[in-house]
């Protein structure tokens, strides 16, 4: 029985997978795996951290690298082993420890994996029908191959950066680190894909996971505006081509506001009742879809007239309870006393000491009879060694202690 | 490979009932493109997302529209309506032949025709059924509407968007769709797999605010570890005292550049390369070796000190040579790409990435987005354009054992 197995009956129990991956999207790839119950076994050595480890976010003064919120978020519900891959006998044991997994993610540069001798085809000469995902920049082949760059730069390579903000202002970054939070999904579902591919045919497969191509089908239909219509898609503020009132409208306080959006005729009346039926309202030219798309910035304004004196909860339940889409454009502090937020449990509290002020967040789905579920932070440095080395590699107490001392296992 | 073309994937032994709206579109895109049959359940008449635009040359037609075009890649295509009792009763002749189906209906919705997870599972208990909403399928605001605007907002990210001077602003394309249906697509198949393991098929419930907030993990480790409440600004999200290592440069010809300038990694190189064209200024002055050399904290006006020098060296660049120069010195710069730079973009072009796909009946060829990942044996492949109004209808409904005249009937009573 899997280590993991001892939590409860879980989707995706059986399945192993070895993460030599380290920063955003790789980790996070594989920490959705294991929300869902699969055994993820993080490598890592102290000759080369995992960088979350030392990033800003420490969760006390102390900067305790087994005690960084960054790193432990990403990493959650994973078990750690030590393998030093600078040492050839480090690449043997991580082989070892390939030979009895399913699959392996890893972000190294391009080349560098070849040199250490964890390449797909070195791997496939001890698992046959391992599952390689191989995440980079922009692939194995090709122009960009070697490139490298966190999140935020794919999304501007992506075109992302451009299709975001003000028409008479220049493009803005759209989050943090967008391929970071968005491409683990992706791989994850890469990942489920192989291994159903796998289940049927007996064929493990190599995935070159390009963060620059995947990040591509969030321009929606821009590529095929184009090469059918000639026609640039680019920003336009917080407009629609098939609503308004349509955008983020100001509300009392600080920083407090509201995002409304008007679709269909019969909205725009409701969105008039709500507000009491102003004068301006009436005017024809905000009678059709039409005429409001026209004049959306004039409608802006009068909007802005109505929500500026009040509080922006109120603005939101008045109008969803008319049937008008609206929300609070929420900040952190907002989200964790968000009523819907509480009532899926989206955020998970750790059990575990040095962690019990701090939440853990739950994926987004939720599965009626295999619910993702919040067993532990991101391991501490070697804190699963023994399960590794003696529980799956079967190694005896002197190679341990002996690998141990020629800091192989370090 | 069949006839169509399309070669043995990941999940061509499946099938699909796809219910979804534009929130679900690239959930069900997936899945198609991973190679199972995925049958568009259209209202007769047609579905309301073929009237999203934009249209094929401007032409506003429920057969013509983009939007239809980019998500309902190899599908087919059946008209059926569920809100009559025939419709009910096909449809549940469907469900006891399907793998998955996916819907974005309201809440509550499916349930008052006597469709919901409960009845259809009673059917076919091996059925995955999963269900895109804006705010998850059950609590306080589950009966909320939603769209790509109020998902944004509402999941935390829009507050993070935007010129600091002006209201929090929207990605201009449906990225919280795009995201929420990925998440979708992959909580899909965790529940496929644990079908395949056990027997037992399952409700998968997908919030769109909560896949959202992903996208705002970082923020949320600033406010937890230092008590630091993030807000907007055009090079991504700033927290108070934390100056971001970015900068936004306009090159020689007129293209502009995203550049790391001042975080750790590149920092020496970025340094050696404006020396290398004699525009470091006094940057090689020793007393800037703690800054290069030793990982010192970058103050503000050290850093628009650093900018303004590359703002000068950048502009005797071009933008992409800028981002070559940079890459091959690990220095992080890429060109900020509009839509026509991705499209002719040269890493895209040798690597095969867009996809042409056949219109007969437009008698064109168009090209698609492609795939996002390369594989050897299991592919991502368009083989096959999105279908007309019930296109399949009589080869959906003859698998099922419907004739020709009880198909007509069926048409007459507007069920189909």
């Amino acid at each position: 029985m899997s280590e993991q197995h001892k939590d409860g009956k879980m989707a995706l129990t059986g399945i192993r997978i070895v993460d030599f991956g380290a920063g955003g999207i790789d980790p996070i790839t594989t920490s959705t795996l294991a929300d869902f119950g699969a055994e993820v076994i993080k490598v890592e050595s102290y000759t080369k951290l995992d960088f979350m480890r030392t990033g800003e976010f420490f969760a006390g003064e102390a900067r305790d690298p087994d005690h960084n919120f960054g790193f432990s978020r990403y990493n959650q519900n994973k078990f750690g082993a030590l393998i030093n891959l600078k040492h050839p006998k480090g690449v043997a044991l991580a082989k070892k420890l390939v030979s009895v997994s399913d699959v392996v993610i890893q972000n190294f540069r391009v080349d560098v994996i070849r040199r250490l001798g964890l390449a797909y085809e070195q791997l496939q000469e001890v698992k046959p029908d391992i599952i390689y995902l191989n995440s980079s920049f922009g692939g194995q082949t090709g122009p960009y191959r070697g490139f490298g760059g966190q999140g935020f730069i794919m999304a501007a390579l992506a075109g992302l950066d451009d299709v975001t903000g003000w028409p008479d202002r220049g493009p803005v970054s759209p989050g943090t680190a967008f391929a970071d939070h968005y491409l683990p999904f992706l791989w994850a579902t890469v990942i489920l894909a192989a291994l159903e591919f796998r289940r049927r045919t007996g064929k493990g497969q190599f995935v070159d996971a390009s963060s620059f191509e995947a990040c591509l089908d969030v321009l929606d239909t821009a590529i095929l505006d184009y090469n059918v219509n000639q026609h640039v898609q680019t920003r336009r503020g917080n407009h629609h081509q098939a609503a308004a009132p349509h955008g983020v409208y100001r509300c009392q306080g600080e920083e407090r506001w509201c995002a409304i959006a008007v679709f269909t005729d019969a909205e725009w009346q409701s969105f008039s009742r709500v507000i009491g039926n102003p004068d301006w309202t009436k005017q024809a030219r905000f009678a059709t879809l039409l005429g409001r798309v026209e004049h959306a910035d004039e409608l802006d304004r009068l909007v802005e007239s109505w929500t500026s004196g009040q509080i922006v909860e109120d603005v939101v339940l008045k109008l969803q309870a008319a049937g008008v889409a609206a929300g609070v454009v929420k900040n952190v502090k907002d989200s964790y006393v968000d009523p819907q937020l509480a009532h899926r449990e989206h955020y998970w509290k750790p059990e575990q000491p040095g962690w019990e002020s701090f939440t853990f967040e739950a994926p987004s789905a939720r599965l009626s009879k295999t619910p993702p579920r919040f067993m532990r932070p991101a391991p501490l440095l070697g804190e699963h060694n023994d399960y590794v080395f003696f529980d799956l590699l079967k190694m005896s107490p002197e190679e341990y202690t002996q690998l141990v001392d020629e800091k192989v296992i370090y | 490979m069949n006839k169509a073309g399309n070669m043995h994937s990941a999940l061509t032994p499946y099938r699909v009932l796809d219910l979804v709206d534009e929130s679900g579109d690239f959930c069900t895109k997936v899945l198609a493109a991973l190679g199972a049959d995925v049958i568009k359940i259209e209202p007769p008449g047609g579905h309301p997302t073929r009237r999203i635009g934009p249209f094929y040359h401007n032409e506003v037609d429920p057969e013509k529209s983009l939007h239809w075009f980019n998500y309902n890649l190899n599908k087919r295509s059946i008209t059926l309506n569920i809100e009559s009792a025939s419709g009910q009763e096909l449809f549940k002749r469907l469900v006891k032949k399907t793998d998955f189906l996916v819907e974005c209906f309201r809440p509550g919705y499916l349930d008052k025709l006597g469709l919901g997870y409960s009845s259809l599972s009673a059917i076919n208990p091996r059925l995955v059924h999963t269900a895109i909403t804006p705010f998850g399928s059950t609590g306080p605001f589950s009966q909320f509407k939603g769209s790509d605007l109020i998902s944004m907002a509402e999941g935390g990210l829009m507050f993070l968007v935007g010129d600091d001077d002006r209201p929090p602003v929207q990605i201009t394309t449906p990225v919280p769709s795009i995201q929420t249906a990925l998440e979708a697509v992959a909580a899909t198949l965790v529940a496929h797999w644990y079908r395949e393991q056990s027997g037992e098929g399952q409700f998968v419930d997908v919030s769109a605010q909560e896949s959202v907030m992903a996208q705002t993990l970082p923020q949320t480790m600033f406010w937890k570890t230092h008590g630091l409440l993030a807000s907007r600004g055009n090079l991504g999200p700033r927290t108070p005292g934390r100056p971001t290592g970015l900068g936004i440069f306009e090159c020689q010809d007129g293209g502009l550049v995203i550049c790391a300038s001042t975080i750790l990694r590149g920092r020496q190189p970025l340094r050696e390369w404006l020396a290398s064209e004699g525009m470091a200024g006094e940057l090689l002055d020793p007393k800037w070796d703690g800054v290069f050399l030793k990982g010192a904290t970058v103050t503000k006006e050290q850093k628009e000190y650093i900018d303004s020098l590359f703002r000068a060296f950048a502009l005797k660049h071009t933008s992409r040579d800028l981002m070559y120069q940079a890459q091959k010195r690990d220095i992080q710069v890429v060109k900020i790409q509009n839509v026509p730079d991705v499209i002719v973009d040269p890493h895209l072009k040798a690597r095969d990435y867009f996809v042409k796909v056949e219109h007969p009946e437009l008698g064109d060829t168009i090209t698609y987005a492609g795939a996002p990942f390369k594989s050897d044996v299991m592919p991502w492949q368009y083989w096959r354009r999105a279908p007309f109004i019930g296109e399949h209808n009589e080869e959906i409904y003859g698998e099922l054992g419907l004739n020709k005249q009880e198909l007509s009937a069926l048409k007459e009573g507007g069920i189909i």
